[in-house]
């Protein structure tokens, strides 16, 4: 039983120094796999290794052509794979950059690389490779710096932008990103831009649920970023910054990024520090307000008094301008309630955008649509008065909040670095 | 603005569309006929029959509406286009969102 279950993790690791090899555009064979399973430190198993050694042999002589390396999706198992199992990634990469040294590429026989190469790798990571028969996997992962958490590749040239704070260090979040991608901050003077790394293209999916997913998650990063930070300029879903070349690296084209818009930046931040967005509407029921309504105008009690001395067919017209009189009555009427209602709105409130009124169902209309910056020390009285109105017979109030504050903070404005910002909400 | 229509809801959709349509045009006509009564250029007996027919109109469109079952098809043909006309004249009122619309917001 032992013996099954450490078979099926070898074959694991054994697939996953397979992928390596084949990202690193290295020949896939059983010595390059011991090479790489040495220096993680994780034991080798012989029998698993001859069948994964088949398997390369039998796909090689099948597909004779070259197939593209660095295939994203291969890298983003590779990569969560290794993260779960906490190996530093960062040494991993070190790892194939001297394999990618030392081994030469694939010769016409396909022979395997020479031992000495081998050996010099297994010395010059001492931390990795250990005594073989006796290191086991959960030794090596203990073994692992503690706290730190594995790093991205850097193989991913995007960077998704999650929001901004305010203050320079630069701080890890931890996997809660988009599929569980690790955040962390990049920083530039006391500005951070709240990332994790990802492949240069925006996120897209035909499925639903899987959206809704990752919007939660990008909506949890905010979270957790204003607990820590206390301020955050919220960014839309799918910002991602790529450097238009390889002349930049990644990161830098965010500082780059960060520098450009200082000034403009810390003046969003001034202006929402210490308030939330709440989304206010106001609706009424046609059909109940009528305690709120005052006498029908002048125009509606005429034509009302002219209709009953009518004759059927004038009868009909005049019953239409009398609903044209009284749907003017109506308006003029909403408008007033609407004014109203806003002016002891914005008494609580530090500034107020207007949205399109949304069609309701049947007997509601909306009448006030609002987004609206609160001070934190104004929210409660602001509930007070949207209280008042609620109790209004035939007046609903939707109260809703805090928000990050999407409506007040303006688009982004990119130089230098590429941004892709799909607004897919 | 979708129409969804498919086999089984053919009949609902058509007549649905063209209903909401006539619908429309008599409230085109509708005021046509209240301007021309008050002008006064038609005369009492005129204006008589042209509210009667009037009349008569709105009263068989109901009855259609009902025999047919396509009460609620034609309010949302007409909401749809409601929000249609909204969205365009909004646009030419606040210009600003038609430029967000070009620029992708």
């Amino acid at each position: 039983m032992e013996n099954e279950i450490a078979q099926n993790g070898n074959m694991e690791n054994i697939f996953y120094a397979a992928l390596a090899l084949h990202v690193a555009g290295k020949p896939i064979n059983k010595e390059n796999i011991r090479v790489v399973l040495h220096a993680a430190g994780t034991p080798v198993d012989e029998p698993s290794l001859d069948i994964i050694a088949a398997f390369m042999e039998s796909l090689k002589a099948a597909h004779l052509k070259n197939e593209s390396i660095g295939d994203p999706r291969i890298i983003k198992l590779l990569t969560a794979a290794l993260s779960q199992h906490k190996i530093q990634v960062e040494q991993l990469e070190a790892l194939l950059v001297d394999l990618a040294r030392s081994i030469p590429p694939e010769t016409k026989t396909g022979e395997s690389i020479p031992k000495e190469s081998s050996e010099s790798e297994i010395r010059s990571h001492p931390e990795l490779s250990d005594e073989r028969g006796t290191i086991t996997q959960s030794e090596a992962i203990q073994k692992e710096v503690a706290g730190e958490s594995a790093k991205e590749p850097v193989l991913f040239k995007g960077r998704y932008i999650y929001g901004i704070t305010a203050g320079g260090k630069e701080v890890r979040l931890g996997p809660i990103g988009i599929g569980g991608s690790e955040v962390y901050t990049i920083s530039y003077q006391d500005l951070g831009a709240v990332v994790h790394n990802c492949p240069a293209e925006p996120y897209q999916s035909l499925d639903d649920e899987k959206v809704k997913g990752w919007i939660k998650a990008h909506q949890n990063v905010l979270d957790t970023a204003k607990e820590q930070f206390n301020i955050i300029i919220p960014l839309c879903f799918d910002t991602i910054l790529k450097p238009v070349d390889d002349s930049i690296t990644p990161d830098q084209v965010v500082r780059d990024w960060l520098k450009n818009d200082y000034e403009r930046f810390h003046t969003v931040i001034s202006r929402i520090e210490g308030k939330d967005e709440y989304a206010i509407q106001v609706s009424y029921s046609p059909s109940q307000i009528s305690t709120h309504l005052p006498e029908p105008s002048g125009e509606v009690k005429t034509i009302s008094e002219e209709l009953a001395k009518k004759s059927p067919g004038i009868a009909y017209i005049y019953k239409q301008k009398l609903d044209k009189a009284i749907k003017a009555d109506m308006e003029r009427l909403a408008d007033s309630w609407f004014k109203n209602f806003y002016n002891r709105i914005n008494k609580h409130a530090d500034s107020i955008v207007v949205e399109k009124n949304r069609k309701l169902d049947k007997d509601q209309v909306m009448l006030l649509n609002l987004s609206c910056l609160v001070a934190k020390e104004k929210v409660e009285s602001l509930g007070e008065e949207l209280e008042i109105i609620n109790n209004m017979e035939g007046f609903s109030v939707h109260f809703s909040g805090p928000w990050p504050p999407y409506s007040f903070v303006a688009k982004p404005i990119i130089d230098g670095g590429k941004v892709e910002n799909h607004g897919s909400h | 603005m979708v129409i969804k229509i498919d086999e089984n809801n053919l009949k609902q959709g058509v007549l649905g569309l063209v209903v909401a349509l006539v619908e429309v045009i008599r409230d085109a006509l509708r005021i046509q006929a209240i301007k021309r009564i008050e002008s006064g250029i038609l005369t009492d007996e005129e204006c008589e029959r042209l509210g009667k027919a009037m009349m008569d109109l709105d009263i068989a469109l109901e009855g259609i509406k009902e025999e047919q079952g396509i009460i609620e098809s034609v309010q949302s043909v007409r909401d749809g286009l409601d929000t249609l006309v909204d969205d365009v004249i909004d646009k030419i009122v606040n210009p600003e969102r038609w430029e967000d619309e070009i620029n992708g917001k």
